[in-house]
């Protein structure tokens, strides 16, 4: 089925493009406006690039419906996957203890490993989801990233209150992201 | 980040500094006033280089580095100020000084075309206009802010190249030498082939086909000459920050070079012309106009796809003026809806006040004001978010196309009023530019851990500055040098190519006079532009966000310039397959920041010394 759907895709977009780059009457003929231009085109292959047109939209909504098929196959282990790698974070954020000097280390694995890994399942949890959810959990997560990027920031500044502060945000935020991530 | 090993480098320098909890310096008045002054400095230098040169420059990470050398190493290290320069305050450095060399762009490119013509304006109502265009291009983005950065996850190229930059004091020495490898390549390349020891596009295509013995001008042979590529590491590095994301571009690319263009010869659209007047015909009359459509169609139906995301957006925005108010402001991360909204309405007014001043010439009536008004409201947004979408994936501005589309739109509205057309496309194009820049310093302050609000109040508060002083410096440099020979004006007609002889040719703004000469004779593409967005609009329905932005983008361009990016693109696919993730975060980014920064600044050196020799 993601083999039609992307080759129906193809042959659509690649077909109207094609039609739409025709210009009006081949040769040297000059048209005086626009409205003009579009009439002799319409006219001339209008037709076609309707067809062309709906063969497109037909790949492009074929190819949202495998992905979102292939999602919900896969939804329960993403969930959990989900929950569980928001888990970790937090527990990461609640582990620094009280010396900042070694915080760098944790801070930035989070932000070079837990936090990219997690994104890399964006598009299969929208499509599993929904837009509106994952905007939602993706807000609150957003600015957990944000606060682990200040602290870092503020540690390599000699700021450490200032890096205590931001995690302190940064866990209210991923605790937010685990309650609206699990509704 | 710094890795484990390279954390090590780093915890030394960190632990002395440690000593002292100063409090965290973000918006301070060093940051500010240093901001201001290199944005009024690049602003006018870049004004004059887009007059002979005719492109832009990015300011950024001008700004990034000086602000570290002046902020953190003038600041801490000589006047011992305690905590100054920390990376969040050379990031509002940065920031406010983009925010005021932006508008040099804007203008540069669309206000000479007026003096070109001969056309009497009144400068006063250009300022205006242009000002309350960068105001509303501020506002328009902000909401936007949450779908582009946080759920498109768009890269904007320069604003990760910012962040490494501004980063740097902590990422440890693997780290920064990768940087400087990435710096150090991307240099000598940008020398060589700007010294013409190597040549700016490899003819990778053109040398199959002469083996083949193929025709240049026949569907083939133009098909695999036009399949070049760009030895720019800038669009290198771009693609290498960006991956996988960035193939439509490459599909787009493809479709239109070895589809559309040899269909297109073989039928005989292009007439009977060969070499430059056919690739000018079929890039020109073809695929520029269609690209143009597809941004259009797929920016418009890219926002009715993300409706919910936009919702979610202006819901947090709302709350973030109640938000403001709690004692630990936590939520306060953005500028309040109420505050947007004030400005887009102000800005609104100040456009309609312009249309019923006319800007020179007959005013119009109250009607057509309001309609102008509106319409490029209505445009400034769509262009903003087409500008915004696409410097996010690839870090290419289409202004240009847009501008020519603001012009036309208002040249229709205005019944052929040529002097309000372009103002209003004057202001359009500096709002579209601060879009793409408030969107790429909001992506750095994520990075490095910014507050939004205060990005966006800082640009807010000097988006002022640039577009008046980028006009005062169009009009200083029209009839500059002995007798106005230096400038662009009528006395120095005859000005070469290039500016030889001291003088300015501004060729964009030339292109756009010229254009909009065409435009007044009713020559416009509208089949294209129409057919084009209702691809666009088809395009985007498939499930890889921003796609009918970057098949457009990829028609809208140069062949060289899109596989330039690919080229990048396939690097890290490829790296991130052999060898993982981690090596694409911790090796691949920071080179490809070095090779975007390494281009930029080494052309920006060149462009200078050349000038500095050529006056």
């Amino acid at each position: 089925m993601r083999n039609i759907a992307t080759i129906l895709f193809l042959l659509g977009c690649g077909a109207s493009m094609v039609l739409a780059a025709r210009v009006p009457v081949p040769g040297t003929v000059e048209l005086s406006s626009g409205p003009e231009r579009l009439a002799v085109w319409f006219d001339a292959v209008g037709p076609w690039f309707v067809l062309a047109f709906l063969v497109t939209c037909a790949g492009a909504l074929l190819s949202r419906r495998v992905q979102a098929e292939e999602a919900r196959a896969a939804g329960e282990g993403d969930a959990q996957s989900v929950q569980h790698a928001l888990a970790a974070m937090r527990t990461r954020l609640d582990e620094l203890g009280d010396d900042t000097e070694t915080w760098s280390h944790s801070l930035g694995e989070l932000l070079e490993e837990d936090i990219p890994r997690l994104l890399e399942q964006r598009e299969r949890l929208i499509a599993e989801r929904g837009l509106a959810w994952f905007a939602e959990v993706i807000g609150a997560f957003a600015r957990f990233e944000r606060n682990v990027a200040r602290a870092w920031s503020a540690l390599t500044d000699g700021s450490p209150a200032e890096a205590r502060a931001s995690v302190a945000r940064a866990r209210r935020a991923i605790t937010q992201a685990e309650s609206l991530a699990s509704s | 980040m710094a890795t484990s090993t390279d954390t090590i480098d780093a915890t030394s320098d960190r632990s002395i500094s440690m000593q002292q909890d100063a409090p965290y310096r973000e918006v301070t008045v060093a940051s500010v006033v240093l901001g201001i002054t290199l944005g009024c400095l690049m602003n006018a230098a870049f004004v004059y280089i887009g007059l002979k040169y005719g492109f832009g420059l990015a300011g950024s990470t001008v700004a990034a580095i000086l602000g570290f050398a002046l902020l953190r190493g003038v600041g801490r290290g000589v006047l011992k100020v305690p905590g100054a320069g920390s990376i969040v305050e050379n990031n509002i450095n940065q920031t406010i000084a983009s925010g005021v060399n932006t508008a040099s762009s804007g203008v540069v490119f669309t206000l000479p075309a007026l003096l070109l013509m001969g056309a009497d304006f009144n400068v006063w109502t250009v300022i205006l206009a242009t000002t309350a265009g960068s105001f509303m291009g501020i506002v328009i983005i902000i909401p936007l802010r949450k779908q582009m950065i946080e759920i498109e996850r768009l890269r904007f190229p320069t604003g990760v190249a910012v962040a490494n930059i501004l980063r740097s004091p902590g990422e440890g020495s693997a780290k920064a030498v990768r940087l400087a490898i990435g710096f150090a390549i991307g240099g000598v390349i940008t020398y060589a082939t700007k010294s013409h020891w190597l040549p700016e596009d490899l003819p990778v295509g053109g040398f199959i086909s002469d083996l083949l013995g193929l025709n240049a001008s026949g569907p083939a042979g133009f098909a695999l000459h036009a399949t070049q590529l760009g030895m720019t590491t800038a669009m290198i590095g771009a693609g290498m920050l960006v991956g996988r994301d960035g193939l439509p571009m490459v599909l787009g690319a493809g479709a239109a070079w070895w589809l559309v263009a040899p269909v297109g010869i073989s039928q005989g659209w292009a007439g009977q012309t060969t070499g430059g007047a056919q690739w000018g015909a079929v890039y020109g009359t073809m695929l520029r106009p269609v690209g143009i459509g597809i941004l259009i169609g797929g920016a418009l139906a890219s926002v009715v796809a993300s409706y919910p995301a936009i919702r979610g957006a202006l819901r947090s925005l709302a709350a973030a003026a109640a938000a403001a108010k709690s004692s630990d402001g936590e939520a306060a991360e953005e500028l309040s809806i109420r505050t947007l909204v004030s400005g887009l309405i102000a800005s609104f007014v100040v456009l309609f006040v312009v249309c019923m001043l006319g800007s020179g010439g007959q005013p119009p009536g109250i009607g057509t004001a309001t309609l102008v008004a509106f319409a490029g409201t209505l445009w400034l947004a769509l262009a903003g978010m087409i500008v915004a979408q696409a410097t996010g994936a690839t870090d290419i501005s289409p202004l240009s196309g847009l501008a020519l589309i603001a012009v036309t739109l208002m040249l229709a509205l205005t019944g052929g009023h040529v002097v309000l057309g372009v103002t209003i496309g004057v202001a359009v194009c500096v709002a579209t530019n601060q879009c793409a820049d408030m969107m790429a310093d909001l992506k750095t302050g994520h990075l490095v851990g910014s507050v939004p609000r205060r990005q966006q109040l800082t640009q807010f508060a000097v988006a002022w500055i640039g577009p008046a002083l980028s006009i005062g410096v169009v009009l200083l440099l029209w009839k500059a040098g002995p007798g106005g020979t230096g400038g662009f004006g009528p006395e120095s007609a005859g000005c070469a190519e290039g500016g030889a002889g001291g003088c300015l040719p501004a060729p964009q703004a030339a292109v756009l006079s010229n254009m909009v000469q065409t435009v007044l004779s009713g020559d416009v593409p509208l089949d294209k532009y129409a057919a084009g967005a209702a691809i666009g609009a088809a395009v985007t329905m498939m499930p890889s966000p921003g796609m009918g932005v970057l098949i457009g983008l990829a028609m809208y361009l140069p062949f060289s310039v899109t596989l330039a990016y690919g080229f990048g693109c396939v690097i890290n696919m490829l790296v991130s397959r052999i060898k993982g993730q981690q090596t694409v975060t911790g090796t691949l980014i920071p080179l490809a920041a070095g090779l975007i920064v390494g281009e930029a600044l080494i052309a920006l050196t060149l462009t200078l010394k050349d000038l500095a020799g050529g006056v």
